[in-house]
């Protein structure tokens, strides 16, 4: 029930709570896991944060990750719902996001790669016992490597041959990926391009 | 708006009404340039009798989510749209005992939306988390750690569930979409 209702005197920032640590820093603070490149504000009870994820799946050389995160401590998506101005934050950041991730992405799109078409990925859970962190997240990620492949909730993915193992189990294969981090130049750059575009819009 | 776009032709239509494709609207705010409307689908890849998905789409034929920040007011829609139908999602599960599911007590919810075909209206998905949809996703950790197998051709592979959707009951598809119009109600 404590996941899903808001707390008594509003929502604060924990002292235990990696991400809560994360939306206290300034942006352009650039850390070993992520880089904080934009804040709606610093108030737990209506404002969210951007950081850039020095991990990535996508193709190392024009891939990256993005997570967007509540100030405040929340857990579940249902409680963006307990303030309108908290709801709105969620929305103009979200918009900042993707927005940022495009530019970046026809900033560094090459001939070689054939036509740029503007394409990402928008994926969370909340309370799910796979996310290594209660505090919600949503994480916003491009399409290139591997991780250009359908996931679950895509009709794409119905449509996969389902295969049979030894064990008479169904499956349906998918690409593996490897999670690198970003090279440190181009994480640096990434970051600080992401500051410049994120807040001058 | 595009008049060979079924979801632009989806977004003329009241509360209430059924799309060609099954879909029930149950939710709308904002107008023509900044609005959301969203729908139940008929369709689960879940368990039709527990599961179901809202689907949330913008009214104008945004193509791309970046297209979203165009508009502060259209970016901000969609964050009052996605909050009240996650909270009307979670009245919906706690009434139906899914919190009961897991020694946590918690509701799960998973959003997923994606960008890619140039030409499409960009829609985004909120889910009961749980089932063959429920799995890791490639961004998510333990999607990393999979094992790897190789097929035939030397091509690396991880096994996956397979998910296949199944229609929700006339009935249960009613009484979830007449649940949804009153809670989404302003």
């Amino acid at each position: 029930m404590a996941d899903i209702i808001l707390p008594r005197k509003g929502l604060v920032s924990l002292d235990d709570c990696i991400l809560c640590s994360e939306g206290k820093k300034e942006i352009g603070s650039i850390g070993n896991k992520a880089a904080i490149i934009y804040k709606s504000g610093r108030n737990p009870a209506i404002d969210w944060f951007i950081t850039l994820q020095r991990s990535n799946i996508s193709d190392p050389k024009r891939g990256f990750t993005l997570m967007l995160m509540p100030i405040g401590h929340l857990t579940a998506f249902s409680q963006i719902h307990g303030s309108r101005e908290l709801a709105q934050n969620y929305g103009l950041t979200f918009a900042k996001a993707h927005y940022g991730m495009q530019v970046i992405r026809l900033e560094e799109w090459k001939p070689k790669y054939g036509s740029f078409t503007f394409s990402a990925v928008n994926y969370g859970k909340c309370a799910s016992n796979i996310n290594t962190q209660e505090h919600l997240h949503v994480k916003a990620y491009t399409l290139d490597g591997n991780a250009n492949q359908p996931s679950p909730s895509d009709t794409e993915w119905i449509k996969k041959e389902n295969l049979n193992d030894s064990h008479g189990e169904r499956y349906v294969k998918a690409l593996p990926v490897l999670k690198e981090g970003l090279d440190k130049e181009r994480y640096h750059h990434l970051a600080s391009r992401l500051i410049e575009i994120c807040n001058n819009f | 708006m595009e008049n060979s776009c079924n979801y632009c032709c989806e977004a003329l239509l009241n509360i209430g009404s059924q799309t060609n494709y099954g879909s029930i609207v149950i939710y709308k705010r904002g107008n023509k340039q900044n609005g959301w409307f969203a729908t139940l689908s008929p369709k689960t890849g879940g368990n039709p009798e527990k599961d179901f998905t809202v689907q949330l789409m913008p009214i104008p034929h945004i193509q791309h989510i970046s297209e979203i920040s165009d508009d502060s007011e259209l970016a901000k829609n969609y964050g009052l749209a996605f909050s009240k139908i996650a909270s009307a999602m979670n009245k919906i599960m706690k009434e139906e005992g899914r919190d009961e599911e897991n020694e946590e007590r918690v509701v799960r919810i998973g959003t997923y939306g994606k960008s890619k075909h140039p030409t499409e209206h960009f829609h985004i998905k909120l889910f009961p988390w749980t089932g063959a949809i429920g799995q890791p996703y490639t961004v998510d950790s333990s999607f990393g750690s999979k094992e790897i197998f190789k097929d035939e051709q030397s091509k690396e592979y991880t096994k996956m569930e397979p998910v296949k959707k199944k229609m929700i009951e006339e009935k249960r598809l009613n009484s979830l979409s007449n649940k949804l119009i009153t809670l989404l109600k302003d």
